[in-house]
């Protein structure tokens, strides 16, 4: 992608509490459209980053620009292009889905009569126009995630940053929302930055993924190339033949293959749980069972280590 | 815009919440059962005709020798509650709740938002005593069958000004503590030890030092006048730390126009006829020291807050 196509640039972005540092040089590049993904194990530094991108804390030291306005001089114009989700959905309880949505229409200026047919069309899109005039205060976490995003549409925002939008979500909401956030990167042109501790989520819908620690970037880059030498298939069979251990070994993108008692512990650059099975041919019935373990899994064990269980 | 919304938003919040009602139950109950007391008591000893105007004031201000205390007295006591209660979560709840970065997320300034927050805090505030008084007003001229003159009700107007400065203060002060504290318990059970402060420990502390200050330990248990004049004049001016002082003193003066000084001294030769009571301008010269100290403590809470604001790192709680 060319630098034109930049939305969301950091430069060396620094941000210290005292001695704490919350962000340490951190460096990023999100391109428009884009479904971009922060992950990290709490206290990384994801909140501060965002935070930061939305010119609402000022960073210690580097720079930001989201949309081509510096964060630091221009923080209005740049929240004129930004909408934002925080983990708690920040909603009025004693307001109804449509006084929230109008609240926030009136602090971005929006004229009454363009107004009130934006709402209609965010509350259908978000599917809460049944409940646009019941109180907020009533709907469930997953309706109140939905409504925030509505509301951060409200401007027609360039960028939606989001900060852990499936947080105290069941999973069936999850992936409403995340289903209705890819919608909006690909007929919208909405480019997307997020934060999530949902693994197989975010290997889903992102189109590229920055692992965070202790406030630094560790790696970046698109799941496929994350992930690439990180699948694992681990098949579990009544008795293991070399023959079949061969056959595998042959197949394209393995890397390595493992005898472990009745167990074959695969490597492999992509899935290839398909090609593994078509491989055993006359030997399925031996199979006991067949496990993958989510490869984005074992890239963020590796680069958040012992910090992972917090996320 | 951005504050106009703001204020709206907040005024909406204020007026639709299960405070409200009770606040104004408060001050509106208190202020009924002191004008029915102050009319029985009013109404045993008789007033002239020519005394109505006066008779009516005192009905608020409270020198009827009704067994209740007056309505300024309820005012003072109450009025801090109701200024505490409409500010201490704030902006420490809009914060936990998300709902304070979401808001700064949109193109305001951040000034907008405490601004937006003091004018809907005052705009209620103004309709709740406003309201309350001329509740009160009526309920007395109905009982009481005689109500003030055009001066008595200019003097009703600024003694509702000077209680909106005093319960404003308070107001303030619940809201820079929602500020300052993370948490709503913590600012609420600062607010009230404040308050309890002001109401109740100041005197006691003061008195300690005016004591000390003009020796009377020492000439105990009957001290010489001039080092009890000394005791009383210390103990006056230390207490005018205290805004319910300042408050008091105000309303007192505006309300009751027999009342000619403020301070415990009151020299008039005594071959003179009566002092007549005070027309209203020299009631508000008399007035004026404590509700212009007033005016000051409630801009300097209100600018203190601004201050605080702008320079707070508004963090979410998860983060």
């Amino acid at each position: 992608m060319s630098e034109r196509d930049v939305v969301i640039k950091a430069v060396n972005l620094t941000k210290k509490y005292g001695d704490f540092v919350a962000v340490k040089n951190l460096n990023l590049k999100v391109y428009e459209g884009e479904f971009f993904c922060l992950l990290g194990p709490n206290g990384a530094g994801k909140t501060t980053t965002f935070l930061m991108l939305l010119g609402l804390t000022r960073p210690t030291s580097g720079s930001a620009w989201v949309c081509g306005y510096n964060v630091i001089t221009h923080p209005i114009e740049v929240r004129k292009r930004v909408g934002f989700v925080p983990e708690a959905p920040g909603l009025y309880d004693d307001l109804t889905a449509r006084e929230n949505l109008a609240f926030t229409a009136n602090l971005n200026n929006i004229p009454r009569g363009v107004r009130e047919r934006k709402i209609e069309e965010l509350l259908e899109k978000v599917g809460l126009l049944k409940w646009a005039d019941e109180k907020v205060g009533k709907f469930s976490r997953g309706m109140k995630q939905r409504l925030a995003i509505a509301d951060a549409l409200v401007k027609d925002p360039k960028v939606l940053i989001l900060d852990e939008p499936t947080a105290g979500v069941d999973p069936a909401g999850s992936e409403e929302i995340l289903s209705l956030l890819k919608t909006l990167t690909r007929d919208e042109g909405i480019t997307v930055l997020m934060s999530s501790h949902l693994l197989h989520h975010v290997e889903k819908y992102s189109d590229r993924i920055a692992i965070m620690n202790r406030g630094e970037i560790v790696r970046v880059g698109s799941v496929g190339s994350l992930t690439k030498g990180e699948n694992v298939i681990e098949l579990e069979l009544v008795e293991v033949n070399e023959d079949l251990v061969s056959r595998i070994r042959e197949l394209h993108d393995v890397k390595s293959v493992e005898r472990r008692g009745n167990k074959i512990v695969i490597v492999a650059d992509e899935d290839i749980r398909k090609e593994v099975l078509e491989a055993m041919s006359g030997d399925l019935k031996k199979v006991l069972g067949m496990k993958f373990i989510p490869s984005l899994e074992r890239v963020y064990a590796r680069y958040v280590g012992e910090d992972a269980g917090g996320s | 815009m951005g504050v106009r919304s703001i204020v709206r938003k907040e005024v909406v919040e204020h007026l639709g919440s299960r405070r409200f009602p009770l606040l104004f139950a408060l001050i509106l109950l208190s202020g009924l059962a002191t004008a029915y007391f102050g009319v029985q008591s009013v109404a045993q000893t008789g007033v002239k005709e020519t005394e109505q105007e006066i008779a009516f004031l005192r009905l608020l201000s409270g020198a009827t020798g009704s067994p209740l205390p007056s309505f300024v007295y309820f005012v003072g006591l109450f009025g801090p509650i109701i200024g505490i209660a409409l500010s201490f979560d704030s902006i420490n709840r809009e914060i936990a709740s998300g709902s304070m970065l979401k808001m700064l997320s949109n193109p305001i300034r951040r000034d907008n938002v405490i601004v937006g927050k003091i004018a809907a805090g005052l705009l209620v505030i103004l309709l709740l005593i406003s309201c309350a008084t001329s509740l009160v007003v009526g309920f007395t001229m109905l009982i009481a069958g005689f109500g003030p003159g055009i001066e008595g009700a200019f003097r009703i107007i600024y003694f509702v000004f000077a209680s909106f400065l005093y319960i404003g203060f308070w107001f303030g002060i619940g809201l820079l503590f929602s500020i300052i504290f993370r948490r709503t318990t913590t600012s609420a059970l600062a607010c009230i030890s404040l308050w309890v402060f002001f109401t109740i420990f100041v005197y006691w502390i003061i008195d300690i030092i005016a004591i000390e200050v003009a020796g009377l330990r020492y000439y105990f248990p009957s001290p010489p006048l001039a080092a009890y004049v000394q005791y009383l004049e210390i103990r006056e001016a230390l207490s005018r730390i205290s805004p319910l002082t300042l408050y008091a003193e105000a309303a007192s003066a505006l309300l009751n126009p027999e009342i000619r000084s403020l301070s415990i001294f009151y020299y008039y030769a005594e071959n003179l006829p009566t002092p007549q009571p005070l027309s209203l301008d020299l009631s508000i010269a008399l007035a004026w020291p404590s509700f212009s100290a007033l005016i000051a403590a409630f801009t300097v809470i209100l600018t203190l807050n601004i201050i605080t604001f702008m320079r707070a790192e508004i963090r979410p709680a998860w983060a």
